[in-house]
């Protein structure tokens, strides 16, 4: 024994080492000395039922530690293998500090006493000596708020008042090391709450409380740590919200804790898949920007090509559907897409802003301009247009400026390839000074979820 | 085993006192004479018996003072019917302090035989009438004797406690038997005859009995002035002694398994 008696690091409060601890249940109880004496002839028939088996563990000082299991998980055996109630069969507990001695509030206490009498009683079974008892007796009386009720009989307090008197006499035997065993489960929030505010004391003052409880709220919201014993062994040592989930599991039946592995499984599967998918996919993208801006530029000149033999083709054929063109006064240089950064582009996403900067010179001095601007779709259809001459209150547009800018806002359009046209014009319009089919711009998204070419701006709601 | 007994007791003793106070006054608590039944509840049987043996046995005047004799006899005999019976059921009566809570197991079983040794004593003040009635003074040897008897009934009485407490938590039976015998023993004691009714050759045997033989020379001293012989008195003091040891031994053997089975 002495010899096991190795210095405890005095950070340690409690160290326990392979605590096993079964109970023999005979499969027909013998309380009675025929019983014993029939069974004496008859074959003796055991079962061994391990209540603890090979239990291991630490708890630092000042550590709120809670301990979780199912109903006949050992939690309780192995509190009363801590509190010395228990004598284990194997295992050694090594425990720094002294321990109180006891598992629930108000051991002892008897109805028939008064409240003085009670706080005598219980602080004696706690191990207070009476001058300890004496000095703290006004403490324990105030603590529980029992007043001028503390020389009636006990049987007449209310089970609150007792619940509060009995924990204020625990309370007052100062122990380093506080077990409780499902003491939370009595007695009304408030008194719960003031429970734990005083073992929240105690860790401050770094004494040690153990915890037995069912209730995983209380866990979550104090325990340092939690032992989740199972079948007798420690199942998990960790944080409350780890220890709190695998709980869970436990609670579960077979076949539940089997659809919920798979959940998990097929979640973690689908995580994986997503998270490849989402790299291939920006792998791709990157490819396909690039190619897309060759594409793009090529097509862009291509069509730039068409336009430019197109409005050949116009000049010399007096387009009956054109503009009327009036000549030689402005002309379109050229026109560029930019997006926020004014960075000059022609793939834009859905929804940003895209600026169009129109080129231009005049060879008219002092006369005003006027510019307009249409969206279509490749085939042809016209999405929409804006033209200075329409506003109320249009920027004044001198000749002698060099381009003029206009910024679509959260462009709501799908994805798709637009093309615009745009045409200068003066006071009035027709007629127009110079008229271009002037590029293309498309936009992209990686969402799927409209279709058509206007992009809505929506919300789901149900009732 | 002693000497872990005996740092105990140094931590303990406020609690076997305060637990044996407790049951003291729990007993007499909602009773409207309250403790007045502890000297009461004896004295009312002794009046029965008294009524009834004392034709019987004292009508021709054979035996002196036979109300001091049986009211003596039958204290001695209801501490120690009272004291056993409590010490048997100490644990399991107070089987939340066994559960709940560590304390020495002993500690419980001693409390018990506690409430009963105070009112025995407080029971000595109706004795102590008694004999004021019949004016009638012991000698001062005699009551050496009597402190000496009540002392290692005591002491035999804890002995008995300690070992079948433990015993009593695994076989409820024991409760029953014991009152049988304790009954048998209230007949073959000599508490309402006196011993010299019995053939002489039985004498002997019958003081093998520790209480018989308390109670026979308690009875002798007091009122005759006789005493035993020394070496009866060895006999005794080492009976006493073998039931105390088997006690104590039998229940550090016993007592680990306590808790698991209450």
């Amino acid at each position: 024994m002495s010899k096991n008696k190795q210095v405890l690091n005095p950070e340690i409060a409690i160290k326990v080492e392979d605590l096993s601890k079964s109970f023999r249940v005979p499969h027909q109880k013998i309380d009675s000395v025929r019983g014993a004496f029939v069974n004496l002839f008859s074959r003796k028939s055991y079962e061994n039922f391990n209540a603890l088996d090979n239990v291991s563990f630490e708890i630092k000082k000042g550590e709120f530690v809670g301990i979780l299991g199912h109903n006949g998980s050992g939690k309780s055996t192995l509190l009363k293998c801590l509190a010395r109630v228990y004598s284990q069969d194997s295992g050694d507990i090594k425990i720094n500090g002294e321990i109180s001695p006891f598992l629930e509030l108000g051991i002892g206490f008897n109805p028939e006493l008064s409240g003085r009498d009670n706080i005598y009683l219980n602080a004696t079974i706690l191990g207070l000596s009476p001058r300890e008892i004496e000095d703290s007796f006004g403490d324990i009386v105030e603590f529980s708020e029992i007043g001028g009720f503390i020389d009636q009989q006990v049987k007449n307090y209310s089970s609150g008042m007792r619940g509060r008197l009995a924990f204020s006499v625990s309370i007052h035997a100062n122990r380093d090391i506080l077990l409780m065993d499902e003491v939370l489960a009595v007695g009304d929030a408030q008194f719960q709450k003031k429970c734990l505010d005083q073992f929240k004391s105690y860790r401050e003052r770094n004494k040690t409380v153990i915890l037995v409880t069912h209730d995983l709220g209380t866990i979550r919201k104090h325990c340092d740590k939690v032992i989740l014993l199972h079948k007798g062994s420690v199942r998990m040592i960790g944080t409350a919200e780890k220890v709190a989930e695998q709980y869970f599991l436990l609670n579960m039946t077979k076949s539940q804790r089997k659809e919920y592995y798979l959940k998990l499984q097929r979640e973690k599967i689908q995580e994986e898949r997503s998270q490849i998918e989402m790299k291939a996919k920006a792998e791709a993208e990157a490819k396909a920007e690039a190619q897309a801006k060759v594409d793009a530029e090529a097509k862009m000149k291509a069509q730039m090509l068409k336009v430019k033999e197109e409005a050949i083709k116009k000049k010399d054929e007096k387009p009956l559907t054109g503009p009327a063109l009036v000549s030689g006064i402005a002309k379109i240089n050229k026109v560029v897409f930019l997006d926020a950064d004014q960075k000059e582009m022609v793939h834009f996403d859905v929804g940003s802003n895209i600026s169009i900067r129109l080129y231009y010179e005049s060879e008219k001095v002092n006369s005003s301009l006027s510019f307009g601007f249409g969206i279509y779709r490749k085939d042809g259809v016209y999405l929409a247009g804006i033209h200075s001459l329409l506003e109320e209150d249009a920027p004044i547009i001198s000749v002698s400026d060099e381009y003029v800018q206009v910024t679509l806002k959260n462009i709501p359009l799908n994805r798709g390839d637009y093309y615009l046209k745009v045409s200068i014009a003066g006071d009035s319009a027709p007629p127009f000074y110079d008229y271009k089919e002037s590029g293309m711009f498309s936009l992209r998204s990686n969402s799927k979820n409209q279709e058509g070419f206007v992009k809505l701006d929506y919300s789901w709601d149900s009732n | 085993m002693f000497g872990e007994i005996s740092t105990q007791y140094k931590k303990y003793k406020n609690l076997i006192w305060m637990l044996a106070i407790t049951d003291f006054k729990l007993r007499y608590q909602n009773s409207f004479l309250g403790y007045i039944w502890a000297l009461l509840q004896p004295l009312l049987l002794f009046m029965i018996l008294n009524f009834v043996f004392s034709s019987l046995f004292a009508s021709d005047g054979a035996i002196e003072y036979y109300a001091l004799q049986l009211i003596t006899s039958l204290m001695i005999f209801l501490f120690f019917a009272e004291s056993t019976s409590a010490g048997l059921r100490s644990l399991v009566s107070k089987s939340q302090l066994v559960t709940k809570i560590y304390v020495p197991r002993w500690t419980i079983i001693v409390a018990s035989t506690v409430n009963a040794l105070l009112i025995f004593l407080s029971n000595l003040i109706v004795i102590a009438g008694f004999f004021a009635w019949y004016r009638f003074l012991p000698s001062f040897q005699s009551m050496v004797v009597f402190i000496f008897f009540v002392f290692m009934l005591y002491v035999g009485i804890i002995g008995f406690s300690l070992m079948v407490a433990p015993l009593f938590v695994r076989f409820r039976d024991l409760s029953m038997i014991w009152e049988v015998i304790t009954r048998a023993l209230m007949y073959l004691c000599p508490i309402l005859y006196p011993l010299s009714l019995l053939p002489e050759q039985w004498h002997q045997y019958i003081l093998l009995n520790p209480l018989a033989f308390i109670i026979h020379f308690n009875k002798e001293a007091l009122i005759n002035n006789h005493f035993a012989d020394l070496w009866q008195y060895a006999i005794f003091t080492i009976i006493i002694i073998i039931i105390f040891i088997l006690g104590v031994v039998f229940y550090n053997s016993q007592v680990k398994g306590v808790a698991e089975s209450i």
